[in-house]
């Protein structure tokens, strides 16, 4: 029982400290080629490509995606 | 004789005094913008991109840009507004693909009687000063269609824009206004033989919301570190060939 705990509270701290989050609403399967690769479709739609003008959108949107704050991989 | 001496002074005092406000007499102009072709492959979207393009064009509208003019110079600038220049990420995202819209330059200064253009341009997110010795140029075809803005009457007339980060000739539609016959206008859409009222561009239509007379001296802003038109050809040329390269 006492190893049980043990183990319970060695898995909490290491989930813990990696940085595990259960309230984000980030889909488990969103790696970081995916979240791209939607952000970069998104421009290209608006704008027929990637370029010195819209990239800093594309990697903004990355980044949104990436940390969950939008989620656009999904309806 | 000493009368007429005085008359002459008075009389040559007189006339400095109107020429100098008369110099300095110009407009204070807001352009507002109008986006266009936003939802083209609308069935490919997804609910969520849908609703941040519906957003995008929300935020697109609220847009506002402020050309100071007179007959020597002009500056043109974005309007900072409180509900969309906010620290908040999304809002920071709608902005950034409002903006989008237009790809106008941050500022530009001409200076009309030199016939040169200081501009900041934000690429990848970086400002760059740049310095050109000529004007931009469109070879306008000036059409006989004329249409009243903001209660002034204007004429068509078309040009070709060469943009080097798309690296294609695109066609320009501008409506100028006679009457006010300063070459002027929105960013680099100028050279005609009056204010450009109205200008249509590849995803929105920037046109005249207000215009006032103003007495103030349009001056040209510090640019700092300043470039050459030449080497930031070079720059765009490089910088664009590896992003196309990587992202595209």
């Amino acid at each position: 029982m006492k190893s049980f705990i043990l183990i319970l509270m060695l898995s909490f701290f290491v989930f813990g400290s990696s940085g595990f989050k259960p309230t984000k609403s980030t889909p488990p399967d969103v790696t970081e080629a995916s979240c791209f690769s939607t952000a970069r479709t998104i421009v290209i739609n608006r704008d027929g490509e990637v370029n010195l003008d819209n990239v800093d959108t594309v990697n903004w949107l990355t980044w949104l995606c990436e940390e969950g704050h939008l989620n656009i991989l999904y309806p | 004789m000493k009368m007429t001496k005085m008359k002459i002074t008075l009389l040559t005092f007189l006339s400095l005094l109107v020429f100098e406000t008369y110099a300095q007499k110009g407009y204070k102009v807001i352009y507002n913008v109008k986006p266009i072709d936003v939802f083209k492959d609308e069935k490919t979207y997804s609910k969520r991109v849908k609703y941040i393009l519906e957003k995008t064009i929300e935020y697109s509208k609220k847009e506002r840009y402020i050309l100071l003019v007179n007959n020597n110079n002009s500056y043109f600038f974005r309007k900072a507004r409180m509900d969309i220049d906010s620290d908040d990420k999304l809002t920071m995202l709608y902005s950034k693909l409002a903006k989008l819209q237009t790809t106008f330059n941050v500022n530009v200064f001409v200076n009309f009687q030199k016939n040169k253009i200081d501009f900041i341009r934000n690429l990848a997110g970086k400002d760059y000063y740049v310095h050109k010795d000529e004007f931009y140029n469109f070879s306008w075809d000036i059409k006989n269609k004329t249409k009243v803005i903001s209660g002034l009457e204007a004429k068509k007339a078309v040009g070709k824009y060469y943009d080097i980060i798309r690296d294609k000739e695109f066609e320009i539609i501008a409506w100028f206004i006679p009457s006010i016959p300063i070459p002027a206008g929105p960013d680099v859409y100028f050279g005609l033989p009056g204010l450009v009222g109205e200008v249509h561009l590849r995803k929105a239509i920037v046109k005249i919301e207000s215009i006032e007379e103003i007495d103030e001296i349009v001056r040209q802003p510090n640019f700092e570190d300043v470039m050459t038109y030449s080497d930031y050809l070079d720059f765009v040329t490089k910088a664009n060939a590896k992003i196309k390269r990587d992202y595209n």
